[in-house]
């Protein structure tokens, strides 16, 4: 009775939580299934351990990654789970777990779920101020959320202790409150346990009339939420005060209901017990037979399960019964039998107890090699990330330093380079301006000997025409040659102002050329009346300039051509004729003179200086001669 | 390294980038001011180089005068030598008034 009692305990512990972990957050879609997986896992503690581990492995899968909260949840899980296969060592494990998980919690319905967890478990176990201290903070939590059904449920829990106890008083003053507490939600799990355990203790007390209606009331409300554990408590609690009241075949009949819901169930250590149960009901009724058969069933499948409290009850109940019966040498035996259980059920425990510290303590052990090692690799990734960090950092400095090095280099490459190819320029300015200035010099020199020249001609012409006229020579000859000393002289005079004209100029145009070849042709007509001159000129090379040296040299050639045909072709007729053929100037000097055999004359200065002036401008100079025709000179520039 | 270690790295990495930019600029506004440079003087010489050329054709005009001048200051003295040689025929044959 006392082991359903705890099993009851755990399930009024456990429908004592809120339906979430903490409802005002706002939880990811994964988060949100944890939640749903923990109230379900919750809401099958009376019915279907099985789907409670699997909803526990899913949580467990599922908040790996997420905050201690939810692991937590996990645990709790398997602490149901275990506790509802009555494996109280992995219970507690988990119970354990999830409180290391929830140190710094501030979610109050993890912490009753773990505080009671833990405080059933100690209770189970016989350390009461163990469980007394797990089952207030629980109770203080639950305080603090105003939670009747949480308030209530712990008060059952400590109403059950205070029982397990002996202490009586106070057992029945934390089921009053627990039912106060509980008054509204009669459907609740926990309801139905603190009145169970009221029951128990009104049976302790010798109140069986009151156990029984307070069971009867259990059983409806069992059914009514179709619950077979907490039905199998009631039944269980209704037959043994039928049997302490001696009314032992309704005390038969609910146990043999009690042992259907536990063969449904499979529960092995519960069907040992009602086993046993029926066993002490077969002392009441002296049937020995059934003693026996009851009791070796309830220890073979006590002994299939190892569940040693079974054995130990069942080896009591047989010493009690062999002592009646006067074999005491059978009783002897038995008590024997129960004093090794009892040993070993002693050692058992401490020996799980043991068992537990030990895995927790390597558990805590581990978990703080794990902590150290993963915050020494945190470290370490921190470090390393520093350092790419650095070198990133450097790097980029680097890049940046380089390209600054080789812009600076590249610049100061640009700036030799161009200040050499400036300094190149400016030294061929240089030399380019000493050279005209030497040449400027050159050419005042010569201007100033020209000026001299032609004073003295002048001078010459004028001392010839004053020995000429003042004297009244009359020497033919005389006169004739101061004559011819004149005309030369004034010839070498024009021949100097040309040149001063060329000279004055950097460059011309062909209208400038063109009326000083018109003077000249004019001066000529006068000189040669007989001689009939004809001076065209194309209208378009009006525009044309020429370079001083081009215009001096064609000038110089026309006059010289002019000159030779006058002085040699004794032609009436002497063309000039000046045009543009194709981008070219053509100057054609002809005259109907006599000719001359081109091939066999020896051509004089004049010719030889017409040709090498021409080339000297890089023109092209041809001479044409027919005997009695005339005689044809062209030139291109 | 600290956080403001990082945040004075950065800064100097974006003045340091600041600086590239600004060399770049200024290697172009170099190039361009060479460039005009290089054509200003490229003008000048032309410029100069035509003013030579004009300066050699008048030197080349005063040489060509100055070897013309010579011939006719030959042929003029073989004038006035042939005029004296009149005079002293003149002189010789006593018939001179």
């Amino acid at each position: 009775m006392i082991k359903k009692l705890v099993v009851i305990a755990f399930l009024v512990l456990f429908s004592c939580q809120k339906e979430s972990i903490n409802e005002s957050i706002k939880y990811t879609k994964n988060q949100e299934k944890i939640v749903e997986w923990f109230r379900v896992a919750k809401s099958l503690r009376n019915k279907n351990h099985f789907l409670i581990k699997n909803y526990a492995d899913s949580i467990q899968s599922k908040s790996s990654n997420e905050p201690n909260d939810f692991k937590a949840a996990g645990h709790i899980a398997y602490g149901i789970y275990y506790n509802s296969i009555n494996n109280d060592s992995l219970s507690f494990k988990n119970y354990n777990t999830a409180f290391n998980l929830l140190k710094n919690t501030k979610v109050d319905s993890l912490l009753i779920s773990t505080y009671a967890g833990l405080g059933n478990y100690y209770k189970h176990i016989g350390d009461y101020p163990k469980s007394l201290k797990n089952l207030l903070t629980a109770l203080k939590f639950s305080e603090k959320l105003k939670d009747s059904v949480l308030i209530g449920g712990m008060y059952a829990n400590l109403g059950q202790l205070y029982l397990q106890k002996d202490d009586l008083k106070q057992s029945k003053k934390n089921l009053l409150f627990s039912i106060e507490y509980l008054k509204n939600n009669k459907t609740q799990p926990h309801y139905l346990i603190a009145i169970h355990t009221m029951a128990n203790l009104q049976g302790m007390s010798g109140n069986f009339k009151e156990a029984l209606k307070i069971d009867e009331g259990g059983l409806k409300l069992s059914e009514k939420i179709k619950s077979d554990n907490l039905k199998a408590t009631f039944l269980d609690n209704k037959a043994n005060c039928f049997m302490f009241s001696n009314q032992l075949d309704s005390a038969k009949y609910y146990f043999n209901e009690c042992l259907k819901l536990d063969l449904k169930n499979k529960n092995e250590k519960q069907i040992s017990d009602s086993y046993a149960n029926l066993a002490q009901l077969a002392v009441f009724y002296n049937n020995d037979s059934e003693v026996l058969k009851f009791a070796e069933k309830s220890i073979e499948i006590a002994k299939n399960v190892n569940y040693n409290p079974g054995i130990a009850k069942n080896y009591n109940l047989l010493v009690d019964y062999y002592k009646n019966n006067g074999d005491y040498k059978s009783a002897l035996e038995f008590s024997n039998r129960y004093q090794s259980v009892y040993k070993s059920l002693i050692n058992e425990r401490k020996e799980v107890a043991a068992a537990e510290f030990k895995t927790i303590y390597e558990t805590e052990k581990k978990e703080k090699e794990l902590l150290i090692s993963k915050t020494k690799i945190a470290e370490s990734e921190l470090q390393i990330k520093k350092k790419n960090t650095q070198f990133q950092i450097l790097a980029l400095i680097s890049l940046a330093l380089i390209s600054i090095g080789y812009l600076i280099y590249r610049q100061q490459k640009l700036k030799n380079k161009q200040q050499e190819q400036e300094f190149q320029l400016k030294s061929a300015i240089k030399e380019i301006e000493n050279q005209n200035q030497l040449q400027e010099q050159r050419l005042s020199i010569s201007r100033d000997l020209h000026d001299n020249i032609g004073a003295q001609l002048t001078f010459v012409i004028s001392s010839v025409d004053n020995l000429k006229f003042g004297n009244k020579i009359t020497d033919t000859k005389i006169n004739n040659q101061l004559t011819k000393i004149s005309d030369f002289t004034k010839a070498t005079i024009i021949e100097l102002r040309d040149t001063i004209w060329a000279m004055n100029k950097d460059e011309f145009s062909f209208e400038d050329l063109r009326s000083r070849i018109f003077n000249f042709i004019e001066k000529a007509k006068i000189a040669k009346e007989d001689i009939d001159f004809e001076f065209k000129i194309d209208d378009k090379l009006t525009e044309i300039k020429l370079s001083s040296l081009i215009g001096i040299n064609i000038y110089r050639t026309i006059q010289e051509a002019i000159n030779n045909a006058i002085k040699y072709s004794n032609g009436t007729k002497i063309c000039v004729d000046v045009k543009k053929i194709n981008n070219k100037i053509q100057i054609e000097i002809q005259d109907n003179g006599k000719g001359f055999d081109i091939e066999n004359t020896d051509f004089g200065n004049g010719l030889n200086n017409m040709k090498k002036r021409i080339a000297e401008v890089n023109g092209e100079f041809e001479i044409n001669s027919i005997m009695n025709k005339g005689t044809r000179i062209v030139i291109f520039i | 390294m600290t956080f403001f270690m990082i945040y004075i790295l950065i800064i100097i990495i974006i003045l340091l980038l600041f600086f590239v930019i600004y060399l770049f600029v200024n290697n172009a506004s170099i190039k361009e001011e060479h460039q005009n440079n290089m054509e200003k003087l490229e003008q000048i010489i032309l410029s100069l180089h035509s003013k030579q050329q004009s300066l050699n054709n008048q030197v080349l005009i005063s040489d060509d005068y100055k070897s013309n001048y010579s011939k006719d200051m030959k042929a003029l003295g073989d004038e006035v030598v042939e005029l004296q040689k009149v005079f002293i025929e003149i002189i010789s044959n006593g018939n001179y008034n």
